[in-house]
């Protein structure tokens, strides 16, 4: 074997050493005090200007922030005479000759210029005030920043305290926060509730491929699920680039879009201490609910003998009657498993703090966090360990700034992430004829529906026999083939471990002189994710109560020696993961003649993660690193701050695809127009505030066309342990070769082709502002399976190709108005509306020339298709006089009838259409309001969800189907309105009942079709800021207090569950949280 | 400045790095010339090769089963009643999404053009390998070309005129080149000749050793297929079949021929002729059980002996049965037929599932789910060997009265004494009791012997309120003699004793024979009743010219070719019961219209007393089967991506 080269760490220890010599080098020229300010009069020395007239005198002084600390390396110039001045020392003293009827200039970057009178400078503390402006108006970008003015890319930028809900979960508060951002929530279990996002929606279809955003933290990769345990007290800056411009620069691995995230920077300043402690309650939204036992079992029997009368019913009318009565409920037990296994509310605690301060040489921001989540799972007390879910997450965050010299930088992050969660053990569940493997909170929800409500208890009470039991009496039904959902969620628990570090140096340095805007900045950083599961439990002892001659019970141990009273342990799955990335930045900012803005960065970057990856079907392939080059840079231009242009570009390279298509070139060009800034526009500046057309096109990839691990389709796979065949009497087996994947060179990455036209409004001063963005997008390359190849070529696995195509165009609006109607009171009202759809525009299909609704180019992605339901049969004349449905199993009156839309008279596949709404939203809109009055403040937002449309899964609540774990059970919905013999309603919502999922019935169609679109109060808080006056005596500089509260009510025509949950419905519900809080800052 | 021009170089060549960089898949990484690179993972790929035959032993996507109800059903269980087979059994095979789809391997079916591409890549690569001795090469591709054929066969025997893969289409071919055609039988069954006769040359006559090689194939397995293709050839369905007279495709090519040919019989005898003596030569005969050699049972008496014989020719260990010629080496378990799909993952385990109830406690082990049909209780010949409604001595009008076994009888080793049971189950040819439990019969198993086997206990308790109650018969035949259940006693289980269960034997090559021999001669003669008499003889019955001379009321039946076609056949159906073959001879016999409408029948479910319980009751009426359900049809979608290929006929 051809030994591959290693990651080649030592070329980031040559740039790394390139830096050292040229920082050392600029140290010693910014020793000298005096220096010539501007490039053009270098040739005055400073023999030269003791030369100049008598009348000069010597001025001295110091610099100071606000805080008192002395400024090292403020530049001080003379006004009246270019070129020449000094900078202070490090103790931020100075001291010039001058006349003293000139001016000093004090400037420090970042801080907003100050001048003196030079009489009156000597001696004085001269106190330089930050520049807040300069810092609002720079936009978060690609490797940078760049000035909000001069930005032409569509990028929104996201106030981080917009994203603080009271949840443990970052992601939870995308949807509707901003613009350009589909997102939902499936699933509210805690550690996996991450919402969805997609920026500008999803303009993919290929089957696996990554259709989320890349997410940077810092500028470092990392996985939605790092996003979403992020603190939002440590976000310094949230932004999202939304098209080619702002993306081109991450070339193949931008086309979803990009989030970029920064942490906060200690500041010089005083320590300053904040501390948030929250706690909160969460609740189900809404939990489906179930028919009463009584009805279970009368429904049952309903549904066995409606379908075939020769059939034994499950239920004796006598045990329906024994129950109903409850004389006595441990023969005839009448269970509420929801009661056994749900609580209605649990409590979750937050506490986090943050310490920021510093010097001019060294700051700090040092953030340490706790959170503490609980599941809505009961617990027994009968145990030592806990069933429920229990996170415990830690956060240490150490973000350390030294200032080398006043203009080299080196930045120390140090982020560590620990979590443990504790739960019910994961295991598999069956839906829609799949099994896979869910959690153990998803399982247990599942699983309480899963039982027959009338069969057994969850346990049973001591008996004599039993008093000196050391275990739990659990019940199961007499032939064990049914799951007791208690004793599989209390008899163990599963726990996850992860710990993820992240250590990262920056080295920036500010050339100075006939250089100056010309910066280099280095970047390297590793990363280290491990992750461990184990869980242990016990086997639970099952009883069932037989009636004994007296007529009482008697319990008989259905496992005496199955069970077990002590912990058993099973190993679970680990995976490593190492990631170490550098980079190096070279960039130029500068406005000459105030007139000329020149902004080029030129940037290069290597990555390489390694380290073991469980990988289900290609368990080498998940041990092979991942690794991307790329060279990337960006031209702009702004005239004026009039007209602007940008040229970017990313050449990348990845080792996903073969060698002549591992490489990638991305460009994108820009421009923009600041009409307000025009002088023919002058007048009307008062009103029309800020007015910016401005528009972009570029080309950026998507390398991820397969799912993550899935790669080197430029190769074959085989699996040396397929399915073989056994030879001999004594049947000795051994494997057999199966082709995974045959192999195709030509695949590669997906390309977006995607323009942008934006519009900028800022309107009365800028109270009102507007921002509007029309994109489009067209997806090419996209992999998809081959649909030419005959079954009878007899390939083992459908090759995929890049053939592909997919149109996306939507329009976005963002609205902010903020007004401050007297200094106490103060409001702020905004709002944003996202519209993203996506068509397939080519893709291979086979001939549907006969049926060609069946084609799918022209529709939506992630559309749904069905049947169109019409009614519930009548009776079997009407079933004879129908078309024959060809859908599986037998029918009759009361099954869904279809329409026959080819009119062939037979229902079959060539009758399925397109139906409703894409499963993905198409809008997503937010709006809310935040105003005070003195210390109380008030806030609230609205949350909207359109154009959507999910399936009821019939199979999945097919009542009273028997499958391994036990039986389903009734929803309540089902049993109030169903078709039966006796109230033959066509129109009812669920078909004639039946122990099976009818195949007929649960096929895709109009009739479980249900509209996604809802409306939320998504958030709202309310909080009280204590006076200074009485806070000033505590020395404590702010202290708050807040209620607040999620998902607190929804609109929408759907009833059943949660709708944002879509057809997960029946998993773990979004959760209703309210909260209390508190937040000190000494 | 000389720094930022280092830099500068230093940025760009970051993105250049050689392409090495990029490189991280060692050349070691699996990959399809692996699969070939020396003889142990050659191998491997020759046990792919053979790990796509259809699984005899699956209940409900094996296509013999229970695709019909004219020899097994399993409508008494719900969740088997909407199994795949069942599906079929009741007339909802559609073209939409066919269920058993062995075209395409879909809904039940295995993907045998998948397999026909594994064989034609072993084929095109076994000359890699260089540790591998020139004979072992040659009996491989002997072994896999014959796999190929007998791929080939299986979809012929369910889809007719099928695409012959002869060769592995590259990836690179054109959509054009992959728009194949079904080719006409004719066409196929000489291909698939061929293709056999070249895997005979290199295959050894018969397996050298067993212990290590059992269900490897050898000559005779090779020759018995190819004498299986010829009798299906020249069959009824495929010679002379004016019903698929229309069926042509866009080359205006007829794919079934409507004339018949006799020829195709002479080259169907010959075949068989063959593969007997190749049989005989290699040390195959009929299976007798030899009470001494099986533990517990040296006391049995020659009844239970006969009965013996007739039950461990499916189930006797492969070194101890000369008659086996091929033997599946699946097992029967639990979660086959995706029976987990159904709800129940025991139900698709067949053996479990005809494993009769004899005691209370035996519901724990959910055994004996799905039933015999009723149309196999009548099929059985009487104690004469002849036809139960033909037989002059046996009391057929009066078949449903309830009559009590005395000792007189003589049935004390097949009903309990002091009973009272249908007449029907009385004066019975061996095999009827060999292969079927009913109400008050025993089955003999090892943990229910006494005296070394001399008697058997208990019998069966079938009634309303009794051990269980379904009015119907258990199919006895393929439970092995070794396998036991609760014995009373709720500790135990359904212990299973898994068998190689037999998709060839020497038995079926004899009745072919005297099929095909009846089908060539004008008239049939001694030597069309010499093979037939063979297999009776070994049931315990004389030869037929001689059952029909003593006991039929039409006596000279053996001796025309009609008359004997009949005898022929119920001779087949009875020898044949129960071991999945039967459907395939009703299908190229074309009697499918006959048998698969039958309806369903049973005993009075609801009865205790034995008058009463004795009465058929008739609980679901026939399906109606018309000539397009002998072959299956291919899912719509498949014909919207190659236009050549036209629907099975009777099905567009």
């Amino acid at each position: 074997m051809k030994v591959k080269k290693r990651f080649n760490l030592s070329f980031i220890i040559i740039f790394m050493m390139i830096f050292s010599v040229l920082f050392a080098n600029k140290s010693n020229a910014s020793e000298s005090k005096e220096w010539n300010v501007s490039g053009k009069n270098r040739s005055i020395s400073t023999e030269m200007v003791r030369d100049v007239t008598q009348q000069r005198v010597k001025i001295s002084g110091l610099v100071v922030d606000q805080d008192g600390f002395s400024m090292p390396g403020v530049t001080v110039a003379i006004k009246e005479r270019a070129g020449i001045g000094t900078i202070t020392d490090t103790e931020g003293k100075y001291s010039i000759e001058c006349s003293p009827n000139e001016t000093l200039v004090y400037s420090f970057i970042g801080y907003t210029t100050k001048e003196e009178r030079a009489s009156r400078a000597n001696n004085v503390a001269i106190v330089m005030e930050e520049d807040v402006i300069a810092l609002e108006e720079v936009v978060v970008s690609a490797f940078g920043t760049q000035k909000k003015e001069s930005m032409i890319s569509s990028i929104s930028a996201v106030k981080p305290s917009d994203l603080r809900v009271p949840a443990s979960n970052l992601t939870s508060a995308f949807a509707g926060r901003m613009s350009g951002v589909i997102a939902y929530q499936r699933s509210g279990e805690p550690g996996l509730d991450n919402a969805e996002f997609f920026i500008r929606g999803i303009t993919s279809f290929s089957a696996y491929g990554k259709k989320d955003p890349l997410i940077l933290i810092d500028g470092i990769e990392m996985t939605t699920g790092d996003l979403s345990r992020l603190n939002v007290d440590d976000i310094e800056s949230f932004s999202v680039m939304k098209d080619a411009n702002a993306a081109a620069l991450y070339g193949a691995r931008g086309a979803n879009g990009v989030i970029l995230v920064s942490t906060k920077e200690g500041k010089a300043d005083l320590l300053s201490i904040n501390i948030r402690a929250e706690i909160n309650s969460s609740s189900n939204t809404e939990l489906t609910e179930m028919a009463d036992p009584i009805t279970h079992m009368r429904l049952h029997n309903e549904a066995v003998r409606t379908r075939d009368a020769l059939v034994a019913l499950p239920y004796s009318s006598s045990k329906i009657r024994e129950t109903e009565m409850g004389s006595n409920p441990i023969l005839y037990p009448s269970v509420n498993w929801y009661d056994y296994m749900i609580k209605s509310r649990t409590f979750n605690q937050r506490v986090n703090m943050n310490i920021t301060g510093g010097g001019k040489a060294v700051q700090y921001y040092l953030a340490a966090a706790y959170a503490h989540d609980t599941g809505i799972l009961k617990e027994s007390k009968d145990n030592l360990f806990n069933n429920n879910i229990d996170i415990n997450k830690i956060q240490v965050r150490s973000n350390v700034t030294i200032k080398l010299t006043p203009v080299t930088t080196a930045i120390i992050r140090a982020y560590g992430q620990f979590d443990t969660t504790t739960g019910p053990q994961s295991g598999n569940w069956t839906s829609s004829g799949k099994t896979s493997s869910v959690s153990g909170a998803v399982l247990a929800f599942h699983q309480s529906r899963n039982t027959p409500p009338t069969l057994f208890l969850p346990y049973y009470p001591k008996d004599e026999e039993r008093e000196a039991a050391n275990h739990i009496l659990f019940g199961r039904d007499l032939e064990q083939t049914m799951v007791n959902p208690v004793a599989r969620l209390v008899s163990g628990y599963q726990e996850n471990d992860r710990s993820m570090m992240l250590i990262q140096m920056e080295l920036e340095h500010k050339f100075q002189r006939k250089l100056e805007g010309l910066f280099v900045k280095g970047v390297f950083n590793v990363k280290r994710d491990a992750t461990f599961s184990l869980s242990r439990g016990y086997t639970p002892f099952y009883y069932f109560p037989a009636t004994t001659i007296d007529g009482t019970y008697q319990l008989i141990p259905l496992n005496p020696d199955g069970g077990t009273e002590y912990l058993g342990y099973t190993g679970g799955g680990r995976d490593i993961t190492s990631a170490i990335y550098g980079e190096v930045r070279l960039g130029y900012n500068k406005k000459i003649d105030d007139i000329h803005d020149i902004n080029a960065l030129l940037v290069g970057t290597i990555r390489n993660e390694g380290g073991y990856v469980t990988v289900a079907n290609n368990p080498l392939y998940g041990t092979l690193p991942r690794r991307n080059l790329s060279t990337a840079g960006r031209l702009a231009y702004g005239y004026d701050s009039r007209y602007l242009a940008e040229f970017n570009f990313g050449y990348n390279g990845t080792e996903r695809f073969a060698k002549n298509n591992r490489f990638g070139f991305f460009p994108s060009i820009g421009a923009g127009w600041i009409l307000s800034n025009e002088s023919f526009m002058e007048g009307t500046k008062d009103i029309l505030s800020n007015l910016k057309l401005k528009a972009t096109y570029g080309l950026v990839g998507n390398d991820q066309i397969g799912d993550r691990y899935d790669r080197f389709f430029y190769l074959s796979q085989v699996s040396m342990n397929g399915t073989g065949y056994p030879f001999g009497t004594n049947r000795a087996g051994r494997s057999g070769v199966t082709i995974i994947r045959y192999a195709n060179e030509s695949i590669t990455w997906e390309i977006a082709k995607k323009s942008n036209f934006g519009l900028e409004l800022g309107l009365f001063d800028n109270e009102l502002t507007i921002l509007t963005d029309f994109f489009k997008e067209t997806r090419k390359n996209i992999l998809q399976e081959r649909t030419d190849i005959p079954s009878t070529v007899g390939l083992r696995s459908i090759p995929d190709a890049n053939v592909g195509i997919a149109k996306g165009k939507g329009f976005e609006v963002e609205l902010k108005w903020q007004k401050n109607f007297s200094p106490d009171f103060w409001t702020v009202i905004n709002g944003n509306f996202t519209y993203a759809s996506a068509k397939y525009d080519k893709l291979e299909e086979p001939d549907y020339s006969d049926a060609p609704w069946k084609y799918r180019v022209g529709t939506k992605l992630n559309q749904h298709r069905g049947y169109i339901a019409e009614r519930f049969f009548i009776d079997e004349e009407d079933v004879n006089n129908s078309p024959k449905q060809e859908l599986g199993g037998r029918y009759g009156a009361g099954d869904i009838k279809y329409k026959d839309i080819n009119g062939d008279g037979v229902i079959n596949s060539d009758d399925i259409v397109p139906i409703g709404y894409p499963s993905v939203p198409e809008v997503i809109w937010g709006s809310g309001f935040s105003m005070g009055y003195k210390g109380f403040d008030l806030s609230a937002f609205f949350q909207g969800s359109a154009r959507s449309s999910f399936f009821i899964n019939a199979s999945d609540i097919s009542p009273f189907v028997r499958n391994n774990s036990g039986e389903r059970g009734l929803l309540k919905y089902i049993a109030d309105d169903h078709w039966s013999e006796t109230n033959r309603n066509i129109y009812a919502f669920w078909p004639r009942l039946a122990d099976i999922a009818v195949p007929n019935n649960v096929v895709s169609s109009t009739h479980w079709l249900r509209d996604g679109s809802f409306v939320r109060l998504k958030s709202a808080e309310f909080g009280y800021t204590l006076p200074d006056r009485f806070t000033k005596k505590i020395n404590v500089s702010m202290f708050r207090v807040y209620v607040s509260g999620t998902n607190l009510f929804h609109w929408s025509k759907f009833k059943m569950w949660d709708p944002e949950m879509g057809s997960n419905g029946l998993g773990y519900p979004v959760q209703r949280v309210f909260n209390l809080g508190v937040n000190i800052n000494f | 400045m000389k720094n930022i021009i280092k830099i500068t170089v230093a940025i760009f060549f970051l993105g250049m790095i050689s392409c090495d960089y990029l490189d991280v898949v060692p050349n070691d990484a699996p990959d399809l010339h692996h699969a070939f690179s020396n003889r142990s993972v050659a191998e491997k790929f020759l046990r792919t090769c053979y790990s796509h035959l259809p699984d005899i032993t699956d209940p409900f996507f094996y296509p013999t089963w229970f695709t019909s109800r004219d020899e097994v059903i399993c409508d008494g269980d719900s969740r088997s009643n909407r199994s795949a087979a069942a599906m079929i059994a009741d007339g909802a095979q559609n073209t939409n999404d066919p269920y058993q789809n062995y075209w395409t391997g879909i809904n039940g079916g295995k993907p045998l053009y998948v397999a026909i591409r594994d064989c034609n890549i072993f084929l095109n690569n076994i000359h890699i390998p260089q540790d591998i001795q020139e004979e072992e090469r040659s009996r491989w591709i002997g072994e896999v070309k014959f796999l190929k054929a007998y791929y080939h066969f299986f979809l012929l025997q369910l889809y007719g005129p099928i695409v012959i893969a002869d060769e592995e289409e590259p990836l690179s071919a054109t959509p054009e080149e992959l728009q194949v055609y079904r080719e006409p039988v004719d066409v196929c069954v000489d291909y698939i000749a061929n293709l056999l006769d070249e895997a005979i040359l290199l295959l050894p006559p018969s397996l050298p050793d067993i212990n290590t090689e059992l269900g490897r194939i050898d000559q005779i397995i090779a020759m018995s297929v190819k004498a299986k293709l010829l009798t299906l050839a020249a069959s009824p369905l495929f010679n002379g079949n004016t019903d698929y007279r229309e069926w042509v495709d866009n080359r205006g090519l007829q794919l079934i021929s409507d004339t018949y040919d006799r020829s195709k019989w002479e080259r169907a005898a010959e075949a068989i002729k063959i593969a007997i003596e190749t049989a005989h030569n290699n040390g195959k005969q009929l299976y007798k059980f030899n009470k001494y050699a099986t533990a517990g049972a040296y006391n049995m008496n020659d009844t239970l002996v006969q009965i013996m014989t007739i039950r461990k020719t499916i189930t006797e260990e492969p070194e101890r049965n000369p008659e086996v010629i091929w033997v599946s080496m699946d097992i029967s378990a639990d979660g086959k037929g995706n029976a987990a799909g159904l709800g129940y993952h025991i139900l698709g385990n067949l053996l479990k599932q005809f494993f009769p109830y004899m005691y209370v406690e035996d519901y724990q082990s959910y055994v004996g789910l799905h039933q015999a049909s009723w149309h196999m209780v009548e099929l059985f010949y009487s104690n004469n060997g002849v036809p139960i409604n033909e037989d002059k001595d046996y009391n057929y009008a009066n078949r449903f009265n309830v009559r009590r076994a005395t000792p007189g009888d003589n049935h004390q080793s097949y009903i309990a004494t002091g009973e009272t049971t249908a007449e029907i189950h009385y004066n019975r040819e061996p095999r009827f009791y060999a292969s079927l439990a009913f109400d008050r019969g025993f089955v003999e198993l090892a943990s229910a012997t006494e005296d070394g086997g001399a008697t058997f206990s208990p019998f069966m308790r079938w009634r309303n309120g009794e051990v269980h109650t379904h009015g119907k018969y258990q199919a006895k035949k393929v439970t092995p003699y070794e396998s036991s259940a609760s014995q009373g006693n709720p500790d135990y289980r359904y212990t299973p004793r898994n068998y190689f269960f037999p998709m060839i034997r020497l038995a079926d090559l004899y009745l072919l024979y005297s099929e095909a021999l009846n089908e060539v001669k004008e008239e049939p003669d001694a030597e069309v009743h010499y093979w037939i008499n063979l297999v009776r003889e070994k049931a315990g019955l004389k030869g037929v010219a001689e059952s029909w001379e003593e006991h039929s009321n039409t006596p000279d039946k053996p001796w025309n070719k009609i008359g004997m076609r009949d005898i022929i056949q119920q001779e087949r159906l009875i020898e044949l019961a129960f071991e999945a073959q039967r459907s395939w001879d009703v299908r190229r016999w074309k009697l499918a219209e006959r048998y698969w409408s039958l309806p369903s029948v049973r005993w009075s479910v609801s009865e205790k007393e034995a008058e009463a319980f004795y009465v058929p009751v008739t609980y679901k009426e026939g399906r109606s089967v018309t000539f397009r359900d002998y072959l299956q049809p291919i899912r719509n979608y498949d014909l919207r991506i190659n236009s050549n290929l036209v629907q099975t006929y009777g099905w567009q």
